[in-house]
């Protein structure tokens, strides 16, 4: 017997027991639903967080400190003019400048909010692409070289502190300090940074340090001027330190691509470990229709040995057992994808994921629902291939 | 066409082996109408089932249609089956679900007979047992009588070499019963070799040769030569 007749048998098969092949379908169809969810939403949520990083700093790289360093650690281990003098000579580096972060509480004439101050020059504004100008003017070099007091604001902060005035040349205290506000800014939020309520002050670095006793750097932030320079960008900016200060393995450097290759790798082992216990539900489906198929096969037997009877190979009865539960599986299979996908669009939309459509997962999908319905199909169907037609037409 | 010389079967029950058939021999010409019988225990379904190559002989060896039949595998023996041998059954062994014309269909089906051709054949042979107007019925939808013809179509819809009838009127009215054997009847002047397994006298009174089984060997081996029918109306018919 042909393939294709022996396909027909099979649907002639499983539309017969209509209610039962459902059911069999129903293991799969979780099985691959959750799999499928599962993988969608893990793959979608990893690309949409590397499309938001690469929007905003693929380039981005920093300089700290190494936390295992033998050397002495000093405060002058990392200096503003280092900065400057590494966006002079190095050619890979774009941009390259201080950067020194604290909390502080600021007082406006509305009421005290608390800041996420920024000391750094003014080519932060051309590293940080995701804020914008909404009011006055960024600080300059001048401002920073002549220590102004002078502060610019996240617009929201502004709002905070002065309320629907005008912040623009307006004072602000920070303890015993009081600095002008030159400008305000907005800032694209990162997508998934959520509940974050406390907003942003930029100040000048040369400022910020002179109000300190001993003024320390904690990082530089810089930029190569291309993706493929990132690398060369990190190793200049380390030898010269490491050259200048004479302090081995003192510097570490780290990219935003490490750290977004770091997430990767946490997130797709968690959407692994998910996959597995999907996976899990996936056998249990298996199992379900290898139990059905036993069944479908000691209830047929007689049919198995009128074929028989009649001139049937044990391939040919082999195969149409197998082909039934193959399109059990293929069908619960590609339900199972549809479902899965309609789910993880369902949570994408409500978790604000772009939906994706993970083409890897449909095809695995496919593949392990034939697999399961050969592997589980392939017992009972070799039993009644191997039946005695002279039994199988005596059972009653 | 068909020679069978020192056949012997044996089952095993437990610890000891339990012979049914202990050295048969028969020789069936082309397009002979023969009838097995004998009683329950004789061998003789045994016996019907080593010509329906659905079981091999111990020893002895079994010629159809010039094939050495004993010594073949599974795969060739489904072969035979589908080519050489029509089965008819007395519980019609039908697919339930399946209409008259696609159970007739099916051996050709084993036979990679093209589409066109299959269900031309089947309509062909539904037409010659008269259930030209019921090729899209399914079993539960036929008559007893009606059944039976679907099997006999399916028996010879390959053209078979023999045709091997189990009780084919076991389970029908004696009305059905007679049409039955009339088409057998029919098949027979036609020029098929049929052999037909019965208990029932009457039944065996329709083949030109009676073999007798007991205790798994042939006792008698005759041919009929006055024919005496009984028909539904209980009048004796002498031929």
């Amino acid at each position: 017997m042909n393939f294709m007749e022996s396909f027909y048998t099979a649907l002639e098969g499983i539309w017969a027991n209509k209610m039962r092949s459902a059911l069999t379908m129903l293991g799969i169809i979780i099985g691959i639903t959750s799999v499928i969810a599962v993988t969608a939403l893990g793959e979608g949520g990893q690309k949409a967080i590397n499309d938001e990083m690469e929007k905003f700093g693929q380039n981005t790289f920093n300089v700290f400190i190494n936390w295992e360093t033998k050397e002495k650690i000093e405060s002058d281990d990392l200096t503003i003019d280092d900065a400057a003098v590494l966006g002079r000579i190095s050619p890979a580096i774009e941009y390259i400048v201080p950067y020194s972060g604290t909390t502080i509480e600021l007082k406006g004439p509305k009421k005290e909010e608390r800041a996420n101050l920024t000391a750094t020059t003014a080519d932060y504004f051309n590293i940080q692409k995701r804020m914008k100008v909404t009011k006055g003017r960024l600080f300059s070099d001048t401002d920073d070289k002549e220590q102004r007091a002078v502060v610019v604001l996240e617009d929201k902060l502004g709002e905070k502190l002065f309320g629907q005035m005008n912040p623009i040349g307006q004072r602000v205290r920070w303890g015993n300090n009081s600095l002008v506000v030159i400008g305000t800014y907005s800032e694209e939020k990162f997508k998934f940074d959520m509940g974050q309520e406390t907003f942003g002050a930029v100040v000048p670095i040369q400022y910020y340090n002179s109000l300190l006793e001993e003024p320390s750097i904690h990082s530089f932030m810089g930029t190569a001027v291309d993706k493929a320079s990132v690398n060369s960008a990190m190793q200049q900016a380390k030898q010269y330190l490491t050259r200048k200060h004479q302090k081995n393995d003192h510097y570490m450097v780290r990219s935003m691509q490490e750290s977004v290759d770091q997430f990767n790798q946490l997130t797709g082992t968690l959407t692994l470990i998910f996959s597995i216990i999907a996976g899990i539900s996936l056998v249990v489906g298996g199992v379900g229709v290898m139990n059905i198929m036993l069944v479908s096969v000691t209830e047929r037997t007689r049919e198995i040995g009128i074929r028989k009877a009649l001139g049937a190979r044990r391939s040919d009865i082999l195969i149409q057992f197998l082909i039934e539960s193959i399109i059990v599986c293929l069908i619960g299979g590609l339900v199972g994808v549809l479902c899965g996908l309609g789910i993880a669009a369902l949570i994408s939309h409500f978790a604000n994921l772009p939906p994706l459509l993970s083409w890897n997962s449909v095809f695995i999908a496919f593949g392990f629902s034939s697999a399961i319905g050969i592997f589980f199909g392939l017992y009972p169907a070799n039993k009644a291939a191997k039946l005695d037609p002279i039994e199988a037409l005596r059972y009653e | 066409m068909l020679q069978v010389e020192g056949l012997t079967k044996s089952y095993k029950t437990g610890d000891s082996t339990l012979p049914i058939l202990k050295g048969v021999s028969l020789l069936v010409e082309q397009g002979e109408f023969v009838a097995i019988m004998g009683p329950s225990g004789s061998g003789k379904s045994t016996f019907m089932n080593m010509l329906g190559c659905l079981d091999r002989p111990d020893t002895g060896s079994y010629i159809l249609d010039g094939i050495e039949v004993s010594s073949l595998n599974d795969k060739q023996l489904a072969y035979v089956r589908n080519q050489k041998i029509g089965f008819v059954f007395q519980s019609f062994n039908l697919l339930a679900r399946s209409t008259s014309l696609h159970n007739v269909e099916l051996p050709m089906m084993y036979a990679n007979v093209s589409r066109s051709e299959r269900r031309n054949r089947a309509t062909e042979a539904l037409k010659r047992v008269g259930l030209g107007e019921r090729m899209h019925h399914k079993p539960t939808q036929l008559s007893g009588g009606q059944k039976q013809r679907v099997a006999i179509a399916r028996a010879l819809v390959n053209r078979p070499a023999i045709l091997l009838a189990d009780e084919p009127t076991g389970n029908l009215d004696s009305r059905s019963g007679v049409e039955i054997m009339s088409i057998f009847q029919e098949l027979h002047a036609q020029g098929v070799t049929i052999i037909l397994v019965t208990h029932e006298m009457d039944i065996a009174q329709h083949a030109e040769r009676i073999v007798t089984f007991k205790d798994g060997i042939i006792i008698r081996d005759e041919r009929v030569e006055e024919r005496v029918f009984s028909t539904p109306n209980d009048e004796v018919i002498v031929t």
